[in-house]
């Protein structure tokens, strides 16, 4: 277990604009959120010993990025993909690297820009061919066409198995809704009913356009660095307390438990031991939310309800503003912004220094973010705090 | 993620160099999915290899064509046409993607059959059915 010496601490947060913004490669937005964090933090670029790229959907930087924010002699350079879960990932990975001695001020960014002016959100990741080739091709043409397909089967399959609702995923759509409009940088802030989700289209059923996270353009950064260094630094540091991951390997087999466990029942009490809580102890949580479901299997592989309770809980109205457990607190991806794992790290960070306006929740002490990649495979959990570790 | 089609006009499905067997079973009416010889398991036909084995030379092998349900979804486009997805449980064991035909009721568990499609131009493919006693 490291000691206080080596505990490390997130000193600083950059975001470019984010949302409908167009002209900028991911290479130019990594850059600018890169040198964001660092002014956040009260850094010089120069600072920087460890620079981690996120893959992204429309194509990373990657670690050419070093050379185009001119930093020399770092002491640790790689890029990273664990899809939904690299933001978390790379944070650990930070952690890691800085605990060992490695390096001592890393620079963590992920940057997208799949949205194209003339086209629609949705085409941003969708494919749409006359002719089609092969056993792959074959199950595009058929209508698995993007992630909507494969994720509204996860949904069915938790539906039919504990008798979760669509009216339950609907209240998670409305509480972020609710969340976001204390947001200035969410896209999406006009209020919803829970009848407005149950009326917006079918995208994939039992998936409504409700239930279906934003596309964004944008880049967001963090800066890791030792809790002892943080405490010297421009903003008050948060504090990483506990971190871990896990990849199920489901296996598209009998027996598999795709859609009912995912990754979250691994990571989520590995990440909790880590940093010495339990549920109970998590005051906010940023829950990867690219699909309203995502969220409420996430929550019960956490153990903040029973496993297939999840939709009573979220219809407790627990999660909005006001509720027990207030989650996904600038209106997650659903609402704000689509950044991967930096939509909710970026949350977390907000929450944990007490930057959150409108939207900040009653209590901080313990800040719970999740992270979830592919169709449920990849999930990375981290806990932070604007406390030091073992001082709450 | 805002948009998935589910039209009902697929398009045409060709062969690629990796699934010649699984397509000349669908245009005879059989399905064929890939197995490994060394441990007897199946896989769906777009498996690479066996995890267990570590081999990548799966053999093809004939299929029962019989599954269950292990879950569903519909895709709708914005033209209004819909596609009703499936995930289903072969008997052999292994899932796959695919489409239902002709299912009224869909529910987890119930019995299916492969039943195959033969259009005018491109390959032949299977589509799943409620299979009744
Ligand atoms: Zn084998």
């Amino acid at each position: 277990m490291a000691d206080s010496t080596t505990d490390t601490a997130i000193a600083g947060l950059g975001m470019t604009e984010l949302g409908k913004v167009y002209g900028h490669s991911p290479r130019r937005l990594a850059a600018d959120a890169v040198r964001a964090a660092a002014e956040d933090a009260g850094l010089a670029l120069a600072d920087l010993d460890g620079l981690i790229v996120s893959s992204g959907m429309s194509g990373s930087p990657g670690i050419e990025l070093a050379r185009t924010l001119g930093l020399r002699d770092l002491r640790l350079l790689t890029h990273m993909n664990s899809y939904g879960a690299t933001a978390v990932a790379m944070v650990s990975h930070a952690t890691a690297m800085i605990q060992s001695g490695a390096a001592s001020t890393v620079a963590c960014v992920f940057a997208d820009a799949p949205l194209e002016p003339e086209r629609n959100s949705g085409s941003a990741y969708h494919r749409d061919e006359k002719e089609w080739h092969g056993v792959g091709g074959l199950q595009a043409a058929l209508g698995f066409r993007s992630v909507n397909a494969f994720y509204a089967l996860a949904t069915r399959r938790h539906m039919e198995r504990y008798g979760t609702t669509s009216e339950q995923l609907g209240a998670i759509a409305v509480a972020t809704r609710a969340w976001a409009q204390g947001n200035p940088l969410a896209q999406m802030r006009e209020p919803i009913s829970l009848r407005d989700h149950q009326e917006s289209r079918w995208v994939v059923e039992p998936l409504h356009l409700l239930d279906c996270c934003l596309v964004s353009n944008g880049g967001i950064a963090v800066i890791v660095t030792s809790a002892e260094r943080a405490r010297d630094l421009a903003r008050p540091p948060v504090h990483v307390w506990g971190w871990a991951q896990g990849h199920p390997g489901h296996r598209l087999t009998r027996g598999s438990d795709f859609g009912l466990t995912t990754g979250a029942a691994l990571s989520g009490p590995a990440a909790m031991k880590m940093a010495g809580v339990t549920t109970a102890e998590i005051d906010v949580c940023q829950i990867y939310d690219c699909y309203t479901f995502t969220v409420l299997v996430t929550l019960e592989d956490y153990g903040f309800c029973a496993k297939g309770e999840g939709g009573p809980f979220a219809a407790s109205g627990a999660l909005g503003p006001g509720g027990t457990l207030p989650v996904n607190t600038g209106g997650g991806q659903l609402s704000a912004y689509y950044m991967w794992g930096m939509t909710p790290l970026s949350e977390a960070v907000i929450q944990a220094r007490g930057h959150g306006g409108d939207r900040q929740a009653p209590r901080n002490d313990v800040v719970l973010v999740s992270g979830n990649g592919g169709i449920l495979d990849h999930h990375a959990t981290l806990i932070v705090s604007p406390h030091a570790k073992g001082r709450p | 993620m805002t948009r998935d089609p589910g039209e009902d006009a697929i398009g045409t499905i060709r062969r690629d160099g990796r699934s010649g067997p699984f397509f000349d079973g669908a245009a005879e009416g059989r399905l064929v999915l890939r197995r490994c010889e060394a441990c007897g398991q199946w896989f769906a036909p777009d498996a690479a290899g066996c995890p267990d084995c570590g081999t990548d030379e799966l053999t093809w092998a004939e299929a029962t064509g019989e599954a269950v349900l292990v879950s569903w979804a519909v895709a709708h486009s914005r033209t209004g046409h819909t596609a009703p997805l499936a995930l289903v449980e072969l008997a052999e064991g292994p899932w796959m993607y695919a489409r239902l035909d002709g299912v009224a009721g869909p529910h987890e568990g119930l019995p299916l059959r492969a039943s195959f499609v033969h259009p005018d131009d491109g390959e032949s493919y299977p589509v799943f059915k409620e299979r009744r006693r």
